[in-house]
């Protein structure tokens, strides 16, 4: 993961100082590791069939830096509103557990793999 | 069917007494069982509890207790909304099986209101595609031609008024949605302002782009169920404390002075638009130019980036909404064997559609900490600017007229190996989106092969109102005659 | 050993006392079976979204302005990723670019007086479900009571250089945040964690060493000992030509080490963003003001205040602050009679703490005794006299039960003649030069006034009689 961002920050600095379009790659290493963070099995066909299109789509996405926005604030909430508060008081749901149709449901816990 | 197809049809009928919310449930019922095998909107329909709500309408009005327009009619719920008893699966099946435990507010003011809630409508997987193909049940096919997409991710919703499966019909819109299914199809579609309808119960795609929209076949049907829905919820930390107006009572206003423009960006020659679209929307402005209204030209000069900027927001956005689905507390689950690490990567692994499990990668990738900065905040930047935009444009003009979708109903098939191109049939759907604004698709025209082509109109935030009114002036002067289909 | 110093930065989870869950109306209580407790949104089932619950926040604004922090009016609420089946949504909402307050000081009392460490921030989070191992080696099972439950996560600066120095923090920030009636401090139950970061380096070396954290603290005691362990284990690293890893240990407090939670080469991704179902937090100059006039006089101003007006040590009053409960005993007694000293020893010697008697009872007690009309024994009897009755004051039972100081010259001489002349032998053995036998006689005055002579008085008499004889 360590040399794939290594990789991605190079990459997006000689995008910008040399304005070089260097095509967008993705190593195999990479697409492993993201699909290891998103917790997601993939086939080796999936991996192959998946590291092209996120290249397709990220290579796509490059027309972003062609707008300059050093100067502009990443928008916070789309329409400008506060949050909402709410009073503290107990709502007790009224009825069965919800938890009582897991698959894991075994004296009003949920039964899971070890965890270590 | 008669002569009542559409929802205000329906609701006069019921009104005057020409017919009765069970006869139009069961002949609605009874259509879907002949004629949905070949077309795939449903994922289910409630019979039992379809007909015990419109039992309890036509005895609310026997009683003159009628909840009002909305009270007796049949309405279809795109599955990603939460019913109360009725499946909720996203058409996924990491969600197979599983029953809603509550109501979205969406259902509790429709229930409300006394609508009969008839089934839950096929879709893509969690929201994510343009053209119902990315169910993983049924693909859902298009009634005006079969071998056509109806669009998506509403497929069931658009093709079920489409195919007068539904009087009403309700969907979410994140990238498109609504409005394009609803341009696919030849139906009316509306997405609202964000914040204006409630998302608590709405399985969430990307929590700053989703809004629940409607579907009708006039645009005076979609105001109707839209008021039906809207409104501020304590529950939904984004919803916004302004109240509704009644969209149907100025359907009429004449829109003499009205200013209405038209993005330049959109004429380039780079957008790969169809001229048969171009020149049905070029028809559309001018006869609005007949009625009165002012067009000019306005410039959104970053609307160029919207599918960009979209396609890091919500799918770095959906990767962390779709993290709590692991088989852990609902759903099923694959691999308990291997450890809780092995349970997580099957269960997901397995049970997500391609589709899904794409945008999931992407959007973990753009999050993840070396590419933070130059994607996601990259991208909510652009967004900034996209806002901004819209927000000069609209000091010049009222509202905002542009082609739904590039082209019209594709063959099925034909785009699903080829995903980027899928995306890049949202180019004008997405703005709106991108700077939570209402938009809504009317039907414009035929294309030479007898497929529907959507015209759209962009508004200022809240005001559905205003855009309702031009696309229902728009809509009778055009007088598209959409026969229903057999 | 002696070469290196430590450097300690602590982080602390305080569950707060609301009612209702932070982002959910299920109760917020420490309940036993498991699942009870747990609403829709906690479980993260499909749809359901989170709404602040006003009291965190304003519980959050109180420990702030205790802290003396910095409030940023516009603080923003972050998503955290990782994936474990205590966390139910894939993801905590925590505060990460923009937390509620910032750049704070909290002064605590230590046995060489009172130091200050730096806050570096405050912020709002939702605490995670509990995972439970027993027995079975196959599989563990899931209690979502305790997600979703708020938390306040204090960091300080690194600071700290000894352990006692970061056990004397855990133990004010815990008087603190009971003082202010935001968490109850029940340690065993997990109210008030702490995690410690350690690192070590040469007294002369300006660079701080790579730092070590350590979770799943939660008692003062393991803390000290869990820094102690880990300072040790890092010299001795670095001594035999090792490197330090950047790593999480969990502490095991059974066998006193720590053990690496996480592999060495995993640096958890968490992927933070704002999250799109919460606008920013404001914060208004005028909300902070109303919460500042709801704080009453913090612990640490009492430690001080304690020592300067009242002269009382600084271990009594830490000791008096140390309990909500007795701080309140002790102020409500001075307000009823003023002679703090005395009060104090007798609620921290006599009570050990457990406030039995009223504080007009007490207050009353304490004033007999200054007042010189019963002696400190006779006061101890009235005690216990008074346990679990409430009806009756100390002056009652003196007047009863005629318990006032002998002061009366007169009937004394009377007593102590008699004494001495029934006592003929244990006088023989005090002419003889066997002075202790005094005590015996004087235990002997006391026994026959039924212990009110006053002291000084009967012992004079007796040895001016002695001397005579």
């Amino acid at each position: 993961m360590l040399l794939s961002a290594v990789y991605i920050y190079f990459y997006c600095i000689v995008n910008i100082i040399y304005d070089i379009k260097l095509p967008m790659q993705i190593s195999m290493d990479c697409i492993e590791k993201i699909a290891n963070l998103a917790m997601l099995a993939l086939s080796k066909t999936e991996l192959e069939t998946y590291k092209k299109d996120l290249e397709n789509i990220l290579n796509y996405v490059k027309v972003l830096e062609s707008v300059d926005t050093s100067k502009v604030e990443p928008i916070r909430c789309v329409i400008p509103i506060e949050l909402n508060e709410r009073v503290d008081e107990v709502h007790e749901k009224i009825g069965e557990s919800s938890l009582r149709n897991s698959a894991g449901f075994e004296n009003n816990l949920i039964k899971v793999p070890k965890i270590i | 069917m008669n002569n009542i197809n559409t929802l205000t049809q329906a609701s006069i009928a019921l009104k005057f007494g020409k017919t009765t919310s069970v006869e139009l449930t069961q002949k609605c019922i009874q259509r879907i069982e002949s004629i949905d095998e070949n077309i795939g909107c449903y994922l289910c329909v409630d019979k039992i509890g379809a007909m015990k709500q419109a039992i309890d309408s036509d005895a609310r009005r026997k009683f003159n207790q009628s909840l009002g327009e909305l009270d007796g009619i049949p309405i279809g719920i795109k599955d990603m909304i939460s019913c109360k008893g009725l499946p909720l699966n996203a058409s996924s099946k990491i969600l197979q099986d599983y029953l809603a435990s509550y109501d979205a507010t969406v259902i509790r003011n429709l229930r409300s209101k006394g609508a009969v809630i008839i089934g839950k409508l096929n879709q893509d997987e969690f929201g994510m595609g343009s053209s119902g193909e990315n169910s993983a049940y049924k693909i859902c096919k298009n009634p005006v031609n079969l071998s056509r997409t109806p669009g998506g991710s509403s497929s069931g919703s658009a093709a079920a008024i489409a195919a007068n499966l539904a009087f009403g019909t309700l969907g979410t819109d994140t990238g498109g949605s609504v409005r394009q299914p609803a341009a696919f199809t030849g139906t009316v579609g509306i997405k609202p302002t964000y914040g204006r309808v409630s998302r608590f119960g709405v399985i969430a795609f990307a929590s700053s782009l989703d809004q629940v929209g409607v579907f009708g076949h006039k645009v005076e049907d979609a105001a109707t169920l839209l008021s039906g829905i809207a409104g501020y919820d304590e529950q939904d930390s984004t919803s916004i404390k302004i109240s509704v107006p009644n969209y149907n009572l100025t359907l009429n206003r004449d829109i003499k002075g009205v200013r209405i423009g038209i993005p330049k960006e959109y004429l380039n020659k780079d957008v790969a638009l169809d001229p048969e679209v171009k020149t049905c929307v070029e028809n559309a402005i001018s006869r609005l130019r007949t009625l009165g209204a002012k067009v000019y030209f306005i410039s959104l000069p970053h609307v160029h980036l919207s599918v960009a900027a979209y396609h890091i927001i919500s799918t770095a956005e959906a990767s962390s909404n779709l993290a709590r689905y692991d088989g852990i507390r609902y759903g099923p689950r694959i691999g308990f064997e291997g450890g809780f690490k092995n349970l997580y990567k099957e269960t997901r692994g397995k049970l997500f559609g391609a589709e899904v499990k794409r945008r999931i990668l992407l959007g973990t990738f753009v999050l993840s900490a070396s590419c933070y900065d130059s994607y996601y905040i990259k991208a909510q930047k652009i967004r900034s600017l996209i806002v901004d935009d819209f927000r000069n444009a609209f000091t010049l003009v009222d509202a905002i007229i542009c082609p739904t979708v590039p082209s019209v109903a594709y063959p099925l098939g034909e785009r699903i190996n080829d995903p980027l191109k899928m995306y890049l049939g949202d180019i004008f759907t997405i703005p709106a989106n991108l700077a939570g604004l209402p938009g809504i698709s009317i039907p414009g025209g035929f294309s030479k092969e007898n497929l529907p082509i959507g015209i759209q109109l962009i508004g200022r935030p809240f005001e559905e109102s205003n855009i309702l009114n031009i696309a229902h002036m728009l809509e009778k002067i055009l007088k598209i005659n959409n026969e229903p289909v057999k | 050993m002696a070469d290196y110093e430590v450097i300690i930065g602590l982080e602390f989870h305080i569950q707060l006392l609301t009612n209702s869950k932070l982002f959910s109306s299920a109760r917020n209580g420490y309940e036993n079976r498991p699942n009870t407790n747990v609403d829709d949104i906690d479980i993260a089932l499909p749809g359901t979204l989170p709404v602040i619950n006003s009291k965190a926040v304003e519980f959050a604004i109180k420990l702030g302005l205790a802290l003396n922090c910095k409030f940023n009016t516009t603080s923003i609420f972050s998503r955290k990723h990782y994936f474990y089946p205590d966390l139910p949504k894939g993801y905590q909402i925590t505060q990460h670019d923009l937390p509620i307050c910032e750049y704070g000081n909290l002064n605590f009392p230590t046995k060489n007086g009172i130091k200050a460490v730096e806050i570096e921030r405050i912020h709002i989070e939702e605490d995670s479900g509990k995972s439970l191992h027993m027995d079975d080696i196959n599989c563990s099972y899931c209690d979502y009571n305790r997600a979703g439950i708020p938390l306040l996560e204090v960091v300080t600066r690194p600071d700290l250089r000894s352990a006692e120095e970061a056990m004397d923090v855990y133990k004010a920030l815990r008087t603190l945040v009971i003082h202010l009636d935001i968490c109850d401090g029940n340690m065993q139950e997990g109210s008030i964690r702490a995690d410690a970061n350690v690192s070590i380096r040469k007294h002369d070396e300006k660079i701080f060493g790579i730092r070590t954290e350590i979770k799943n603290i939660n008692s003062v005691k393991f803390l000290g000992q869990a820094i102690n362990h880990e300072f040790h284990r890092q010299i001795l690293k670095v001594e035999s030509g090792q490197r330090i890893n950047r790593e999480t240990r969990l502490w095991d407090s059974h066998n006193k080490i720590s053990k690496p939670l996480r592999d060495k080469e995993t640096i958890l991704d968490y992927r933070y963003f704002p999250d799109p179902d919460l606008p920013p937090l404001i914060i208004s100059e005028s909300r902070i003001r109303m919460v500042h006039n709801l704080i009453q006089e913090l612990p640490i101003q009492k430690q001080i205040r304690y020592q300067e007006e009242f002269q009382l040590t600084a271990n009594e009053a830490s000791i008096l602050i140390s309990n909500k409960v007795i701080t309140l005993y002790f102020e409500q007694t001075l307000k009823l009679y003023k002679n703090a000293k005395n009060i104090a020893n007798w609620i921290i010697n006599e009570m050990q703490l457990s406030p039995m008697i009223t504080i007009f009872q007490l207050a009353q007690l304490i004033r007999l005794i200054d007042d010189k009309i019963v002696t400190t024994k006779i006061a101890r009897y009235i005690y216990e006299k008074l346990l679990n009755n409430q009806a009756v004051m100390p002056i009652e039972i003196v007047a009863d039960e005629k318990l006032e100081i002998q002061h009366d010259c007169e009937i004394l001489q009377e007593i102590i003649k008699k004494i001495i002349i029934n006592n003929p032998t244990e006088v023989q053995k005090y002419k003889s030069g066997k002075t202790r036998v005094f005590e015996f006689l004087m235990g002997q005055v006391i026994k026959n006034t039924r212990g009110v002579a006053d002291p000084n008085m009967a012992k004079t008499i007796l040895k001016e009689y002695l001397d005579q004889i």
